[in-house]
């Protein structure tokens, strides 16, 4: 009975929106020009060349990628930081500056230096959530819980010695909400660099489609990015459970 | 066997310990004391785990290797027993496996952390712990979660002269009474009213109690 409860309540969740959608259209009669209709919008599936899938797909690996190395690097990163505190020092403060720079006002630089190419995006979101998670990562080590701490110095040994075997465990443990966020601000980066120079990519067609005031696909483009973030996210949950095999 | 000179220490303004000096000639001591009485800190304090605020910042000079067991297990959950031991001592796992005490924690040392119990779990810390062979053991609450018949094969090789803590002294807090009744062994009593400048001996807490 439970377990039909929560299913219910799940499925009118994921209905809500839509719900209030047709109910805003046909019922409250908002105009075509402010609120597209939903036969509208899903129409706009046949209509694109290249096709929706197409831009899904740019973006989505886009994303994957990107959001990959910006994790990876961004982990790497803090772990070198904790290992020395010579490193610490001279590179905590370039990291913390940058780090307060927002990553969408980077976007021309990014341009300037690598063109429209993928390199560059991919690189954009590195800088865009990589300097987080690196941040976030010597934080979590550099406040050990105080059992490990009295572990490491009854056993005469020094924790940032071994963040790779002990410490990078430990990270993961606590790094996926970090990491989720950082999907979060991801996706805003792949956008606005397929708004400036892409060819496909939802980013590019909702651009597109913004200057054509072709507000039914801007609406599809927007519902496809928000279930491929949904998709993603669940992806980044499913395989911190597996890393985190002993939670 | 353990000389504590001068111990001071505050939580914030509130004072714990005030010039606390203890000396026992036995290397087996047990602290005992209603709960949030300061055990814990005291022995945190004697491994240098917190820093005494007296001038006299180490409070147990003459101990080279100090080691804490603290309440909560320490073993990190990925790995197993066996790569928890060998991660944190520079021995082989052939010298872990000829240890007299091995045969306790066999069974099941070559699982993951999180696949033990709580008292497994223990059993591998205490072993690890003994192996290290540290000059000062402190222990809190060292028995929990595990059964009476662990409980005295641990406290046996503890108090044996011939195992490799026989050169130890050992502080231990427990609630197991009945495990140290009657053992050669010294017992000091830490009242909680604060702040402390002495411990008390079982007829002294007796009477203030």
């Amino acid at each position: 009975m439970r377990n039909l409860s929560i299913t219910a309540s799940t499925i009118i969740g994921m209905l809500l929106l839509p719900a209030i959608w047709l109910f805003l259209h046909y019922y409250v009669g908002i105009s075509e020009r402010f609120l597209p209709s939903p036969v509208r919008v899903f129409g706009a599936l046949y209509d694109l060349k290249p096709s929706i899938f197409m831009h899904v797909l740019y973006t989505t690996v886009r994303l994957v990628i990107g959001s990959s190395l910006g994790v990876t690097l961004g982990i790497l990163l803090g772990l070198l930081l904790y290992r020395s505190q010579t490193l610490y020092r001279l590179l905590a403060p370039s990291v913390q500056s940058l780090r307060a720079t927002p990553p969408v006002a980077a976007v021309p630089f990014f341009l300037l230096w690598f063109g429209f190419s993928e390199i560059g995006r991919y690189v954009l979101i590195v800088f865009g959530i990589g300097l987080g998670i690196s941040i976030a990562t010597y934080q979590i080590l550099d406040t050990l819980p105080e059992k490990y701490k009295v572990l490491f110095k009854s056993f005469a040994l020094d924790s940032h010695k071994h963040v790779f075997t002990l410490g990078l465990p430990l990270v993961l443990e606590k790094i996926l909400p970090t990491i989720r966020f950082g999907l979060a601000t991801a996706v805003g980066l792949v956008i606005v660099s397929e708004f400036l120079g892409s060819q496909v990519g939802l980013g590019h067609l909702i651009q597109t489609a913004r200057q054509t005031f072709a507000l039914h696909t801007v609406v599809l483009a927007t519902i496809l990015l928000g279930a491929t973030m949904v998709l993603l996210d669940h992806l980044v949950a499913y395989l911190w459970r597996k890393c985190t095999y002993w939670q | 066997m353990i000389a504590i000179q001068e111990l001071s220490f505050s939580y914030g303004k509130n004072p714990i310990f005030e010039g606390l000096d203890f000396s026992s000639a036995t290397r087996f001591v047990v602290i005992k004391g209603p709960s949030g009485s300061g055990k814990t800190t005291l022995l945190k304090l004697l491994t240098g785990n917190l820093g005494s605020t007296s001038a006299n910042r180490n409070p147990t000079p003459g101990f080279k290797k100090k080691t804490l067991i603290l309440q909560e297990d320490a073993l990190f959950p990925w790995m197993t027993g066996m790569e928890n031991i060998l991660q944190m001592l520079p021995i082989s796992e052939a010298s872990v496996k000829a240890h007299s005490l091995f045969a306790y924690v066999a069974p099941y040392v070559d699982r993951y952390a999180y696949e033990m119990s709580y008292g497994q779990r223990r059993m591998v810390e205490l072993f690890r712990a003994i192996l290290y062979a540290p000059d000062l053991l402190c222990l809190d609450e060292p028995f929990n979660f595990l059964d009476p018949r662990n409980r005295k094969y641990f406290l046996d090789y503890l108090l044996s002269e011939d195992g490799s803590l026989s050169h130890a002294t050992i502080v231990m807090s427990t609630h197991y009474t009945e495990d140290t009744t009657g053992l050669a062994l010294e017992t000091a009593y830490v009242t909680g009213e604060f702040p402390m400048k002495r411990l008390l001996t079982e007829s002294e807490f007796k009477a203030y109690a």
